[in-house]
């Protein structure tokens, strides 16, 4: 119960005044179509790096809760999932507003995410000090092998083929090694002696996650349809009817848990999964899905809330994110100095407990806030991409300036963003690269070390793939590598 | 508009591993140079993999690239690129995002509506200004424009 003696720590005043910006913050950029959560987070990492430590976690933390249920808002209301997560709420959502229920169905959606989102930190309180225990046992070549673990998994299930991925993954892990040689002290692909301390993990973020958007925004304008107009519905009648929907609310947030301790799984795949299964548990319904059916967003809101808390209980022990915005949160404990692992809990306890609390608390901020702002949205979902496009870069120029004042980071953050911009036309994806990039350096240091182990021994090779843990762990590198082969070659099926 | 087709993807991939294989094996020590030459062979490899996969026909990727469309705003990333920091970031942002505010709108391009993107592009840099400048303390290059506060 250790996270009990750090629950006060959130109600401290700056912490207090952190989570609620944060929250309101979050729920107005996921409301905003086209922000994902992901870019969200990686937008505010620069900000946050002026923060101590636990305020710059409680804001990420509280933003990346709340822009997935901030999505909600205009996938409801103008059918775009703000976020990839709200795919499936789309389906009954978009109906039910039609139908003059916007507001019902806005309602069902704080709801149902406050659920699930506090079942999913439960597990995350509870289960991560039991899996900390468990990855004490784990020497360098383990923590090499969960380097490579959290890449193959991210490069597999984020991406539209494994094979591009894998070739994300790998690109990133090569930027990764641009700087100076950790233990001989060689400098590697050192063009310019700003890059001697390799390449700066905010800008790639930055640049990875933002400006690819801004293009993308300018590219494909997003058809702005006409806002519904709210309905009067009393919010006490509406959590009566959403608490009694026990089926959904029980399948969406188990599946969401489930779904968000699997690594690299995102928030789109709990929504769409729990969407299903709802009808799969409602046959005498099935006809209403589709078709403004309450139960279809209770259970997709919930499913991908709960995946928050147990996205995080493999990065904060093994440093292999649940989720992209995940990875892009290990950016933010990076920068602070935290190293996920093992010892986290005890290196960094008031830290890391004060992070989980706010988590749990947030999620009631969430709730209440998003309840009031659901009535105000449609001043955000008015807001003009172009508009949008143009804030994004400034703030990503001078978000990615205020990190370290180095003009050769926005270079890299503007050049890296283009770059990505375009490769992704090819069918290439962000989130391994990023990863990668922020992984890179952990495998390097593990492998050094496991080497200088390994040479008084049997050898590299054999270290690397002696002992039930890295076994386990080539396993599910190979494993979720022929998942990911599978699925694609279904869909090619499929077509 | 261009099309992209997997004959484009596989010249990009290629191109970037060969890159990245050339950089790697240049020379160097060895130990230090250990991990980027494995990242660039697992590069080369992949690459090998999409040529067999589009030889068996298993790739049927399609996609299109409105590059008329994003290229001023490449132009202008270049022009920050290359100026930004002489200009200062005040006076260089301002520029790209009244450009992006404008070029981009829909809307009809009068005088009315140029007032009115100005006029959003003032209030949200006086946001940015107050937010760095005056509360974060960061130090951005200012040239002529905000000089007094970084000074």
């Amino acid at each position: 119960m250790e996270f009990l003696n750090y629950f006060g720590e959130v109600f401290s005043f700056i912490n207090l005044i952190t989570l609620i910006f944060g929250t309101i913050g979050g729920i107005l950029l996921g409301a905003a179509p086209g922000l994902s959560p992901t870019m969200a987070v990686a937008l505010l990492i620069p900000f946050t790096f002026h923060m101590p430590a636990e305020q710059g976690l409680i804001m990420l933390g509280a933003v990346y809760t709340s822009t997935i249920a901030g999505g909600a808002i205009s996938a409801i209301l103008l059918k775009i999932p703000g976020a990839p997560a709200n795919i499936a709420t789309v389906m009954d959502g978009y109906p039910m507003a039609q139908n003059n229920q916007s507001k019902e169905a806005l309602h069902y959606c704080f709801i149902s995410s406050l659920v699930g989102g506090v079942i999913g930190i439960i597990v995350l309180i509870f289960f991560t000090p039991i899996l900390a225990k468990f990855a004490l046992k784990f020497g360098p070549s383990e923590m090499f092998w969960i380097a490579i673990l959290g890449v193959t998994v991210i490069a597999t299930f984020d991406s539209g083929s494994v094979t591009k991925g894998i070739f994300s993954g790998a690109f990133g892990m090569w930027i990764a090694t641009i700087g100076t040689d950790p233990i001989i002290g060689v400098e590697r692909f050192v063009i310019d002696p700003i890059f001697a301390g390799g390449v700066n993990i905010i800008a790639a973020l930055v640049g990875l996650f933002a400006i690819p958007q801004v293009f993308s925004l300018i590219e494909n304008k997003l058809n702005e349809s006409d806002i519904f107009q709210m309905e009067k519905r009393k919010l006490i009648d509406s959590i009566k009817y959403n608490i009694s929907r026990v089926k959904a609310l029980t399948v969406g947030s188990v599946i969401g848990t489930i779904i968000g301790l699997i690594p690299g799984v995102g928030g789109q795949i709990a929504g769409l999964v729990a969407y299903d299964q709802i009808k799969k548990f409602t046959p005498t319904k099935a006809g209403r899905f589709g078709k403004g059916e309450p139960d279809g967003i209770i259970a997709a809101e919930s499913a991908n809330n709960a995946i928050v808390g147990p996205s995080l209980v493999p990065l904060l022990i093994l440093s292999v994110p649940g989720s992209p915005t995940a990875a892009v949160l290990l950016g933010g404990l990076l920068i602070h100095g935290i190293f996920p692992g093992p010892d986290l809990f005890t290196n960094h306890p008031k830290v890391v407990w004060t992070f989980i609390d706010s988590l749990l608390v947030g999620q009631f901020f969430m709730c209440i806030f998003g309840l009031y702002i659901s009535g105000l949205a449609k001043y955000v979902l008015k807001t003009p991409v172009h508009y949008m496009a143009g804030i994004i870069v400034v703030l990503s120029i001078f978000g990615t300036y205020s990190v370290q004042n180095s003009f050769a980071d926005v270079i890299v953050m503007l050049s890296l963003g283009t770059f990505m911009f375009l490769i992704s036309k090819l069918g290439f994806s962000a989130a391994p690269i990023v990863l990668g990039i922020m992984l890179g350096p952990i495998a390097e240091a593990n492998f050094i070390t496991a080497k200088l182990i390994a040479d008084t021994q049997d050898g590299i090779l054999l270290y690397l793939l002696n002992g039930p843990i890295n076994q386990v762990m080539i396993g599910l590198c190979i494993l979720s590598i022929a998942y990911g082969l599978y699925g694609e070659i279904a869909k090619r099926k499929i077509r | 508009m261009i099309k992209i087709n997997n004959i484009i993807v596989l010249i990009t991939a290629s191109l970037i591993a060969l890159f990245l294989f050339y950089l790697s094996f240049r020379g160097g020590n060895s130990a230090a140079y250990l991990l980027p030459r494995t990242y660039s062979v697992i590069l080369a490899s992949i690459v090998i993999i999409l040529i067999f996969f589009h030889i068996r026909k298993k790739n049927n990727f399609y996609k299109e690239l409105n590059l008329k469309k994003i290229f001023p705003t490449i132009i202008f990333i270049i022009l920050f690129i290359l100026y930004g920091e002489d200009l200062g970031f005040y006076f260089s942002t301002t520029l790209i995002f009244f450009f992006i505010t404008t070029f981009y709108s829909p809307e009809e391009k009068n005088i009315k509506n140029l007032i009115k993107a100005g006029i959003v592009c003032s209030v949200f840099m006086c946001f940015i200004y107050i937010l760095f400048s005056l509360l974060l303390k960061v130090q951005v290059p200012g040239f002529i424009l905000f000089s007094l506060a970084n000074s």
